[in-house]
């Protein structure tokens, strides 16, 4: 028989084990709640996560702007890092170093690096002279613009102020002259509406041809690989709309409701051989003298 | 066997309880982290989507590939002669590609015209068009009218603009 000191003993040790089991469980039900937190609070792993939704919610915004005239400013309310850079002809971008975000359908001139609270964003349409597409500008600063041609577009005049120098000198055949070397010089004739833009100044060997006032704004904001990149998309959106007035062009023929149908057959000729380089004054003028003779013969127009 | 070994024993046999109970609690408290987590992405990735499919339809009414417009000047509504055949002149290698970054996700995008034309033997006897995919196949639909216009007959009938996704 177990004497008093015994049961004493006995009943001290099952007190020691059943502390031991309400410890473990106190201590595992406060780290299971700090992991619940844990979980709530930083679900965004070093931003990664914030960084790709931020750069989805932008490509829906981008998408948005693709289609209407606008001029806005996106206020982050904290600094916000953006990287435009083009990868195998692609346009991408990043948002504070993290996951590159490919821009398939949207035509954007920016600055290689936009890093700010706040964003400009603005659209234009590029016309030739029908609407090929809208052209996205991100900016977030101003250019020192000398204007040497006497341009009257909005969105210029907006970007003037203190910043980076751009000329805007007028149009020579095809070579960089005037300014500064190593500084942007932009030769345009505002009649024709033809430019090409010299990105290391007058020395530059290569100067990259575009075409209309959208483009003109997009040279004055982006630099070279961005502009090439976005002048490549407004290439491949052209060569698309070709297609789709070949198509419509066709259409138009065969319900023979027009007497003017072979209207249709050299708008399509012309439109074929249309690009960017080739671009110029006649052609456009050509489109818009065949789209007056259709309305006036009682056809659809083509655009 | 000593009163010494058995004590020491019994408090190897404690910490092993407490090391599997603290384990097993570890490993419950991971597997909810990571569901969670999971559940997070998904309802995130399903936002996106929605969001993505309704601005969608924005888009696509206001894309100058389907816009109508007279002389230059651009309208609120559809060009019947640019959508009919679309989805053939889009099959092209590298025009199809660009459309399939465009519209991502969707299974198909189609318009429905109600009341159309039915004796004309041209594109405007169509009672649907293709834009993209295939119609009718899975996933949420949304929708939206619009205005389709036909500019040899100059006339407008009405249009639903579809777009079909899994979200």
């Amino acid at each position: 028989m177990a004497s008093a000191l015994d049961k004493k003993r006995i009943n001290k040790r099952g007190i020691a084990v059943t502390f031991n089991w309400i410890f473990s469980l106190v201590a595992g039900v406060l780290i299971f709640f700090f992991l619940v937190y844990f979980a709530v609070q930083n679900t965004d792993l070093f931003g990664n996560v914030t960084a790709r939704i931020v750069a989805e919610e932008l490509d829906i915004l981008f998408s948005g702007y693709e289609t209407i005239q606008t001029r806005s400013m996106l206020d982050f309310g904290k600094n916000v890092e953006l990287d435009f850079y083009c990868d195998d002809s692609t346009q991408k971008f990043k948002v504070n170093g993290e996951t590159g975000k490919t821009i398939w359908d949207k035509i954007i001139f920016s600055p290689d690096k936009i890093e700010s609270s706040k964003i400009n964003v603005a659209t234009a349409s590029w016309k030739v002279p029908f609407r090929v597409a809208n052209f996205i500008y991100i900016f977030d600063e101003k250019y020192n613009i000398k204007d040497d041609v006497g341009i009257n577009i909005g969105l210029i005049n907006n970007l003037k102020g203190s910043g980076k120098n751009v000329l805007i000198s007028p149009y020579f055949d095809g070579k960089c002259q005037n300014g500064e070397d190593g500084k942007k010089v932009i030769h345009y004739n505002k009649e024709t509406e033809e430019g090409y833009v010299c990105f290391d100044g007058k020395d530059d060997k290569s100067p990259v041809k575009f075409f209309g006032e959208a483009m003109l704004i997009g040279a004055v904001l982006s630099d070279k690989d961005n502009f090439e990149c976005a002048k490549n998309k407004a290439e491949e959106k052209l060569n698309i709309m070709k297609k789709v007035f070949a198509n419509k062009n066709n259409n138009l023929e065969d319900t023979g409701l027009c007497e003017e149908n072979s209207l249709y057959g050299r708008f399509t000729n012309k439109m074929n051989i249309l690009t960017i380089d080739l671009m110029n004054k006649n052609t456009i003028n050509s489109f818009e003298s065949w789209n007056k003779d259709l309305i006036a013969g009682g056809c659809a127009s083509v655009y | 066997m000593s009163t010494k070994t058995k004590k020491g024993q019994l408090e190897i046999g404690i910490t092993t309880m407490v090391l599997a109970v603290f384990i097993v609690l570890l490993l419950i408290s991971m597997v909810i982290y990571f569901r969670f987590t999971y559940l997070e992405f998904e309802k995130t990735r399903e936002e996106i989507l929605d969001q993505k499919y309704s601005g969608l339809l924005n888009v696509i009414s206001g894309m100058t590939e389907f816009r109508c417009s007279k002389n230059g000047a651009e309208e609120e509504c559809l060009d019947a002669s640019k959508l009919h055949n679309f989805k053939q002149t889009i099959s092209e290698d590298g025009i199809e590609n660009y459309y399939d970054n465009l519209f991502g996700n969707a299974n198909g995008i189609w318009i429905e015209v109600i009341e159309p034309f039915d004796e004309n033997k041209d594109y405007s006897d169509s009672d649907y068009f293709e834009i993209y995919g295939e119609k009718e196949t899975k996933g949420l639909i949304y929708s939206v009218p619009v205005s389709i216009y036909y500019p040899d007959y100059k006339k407008y009938k009405i249009g639903i603009l579809k777009i079909q996704g899994e979200l």
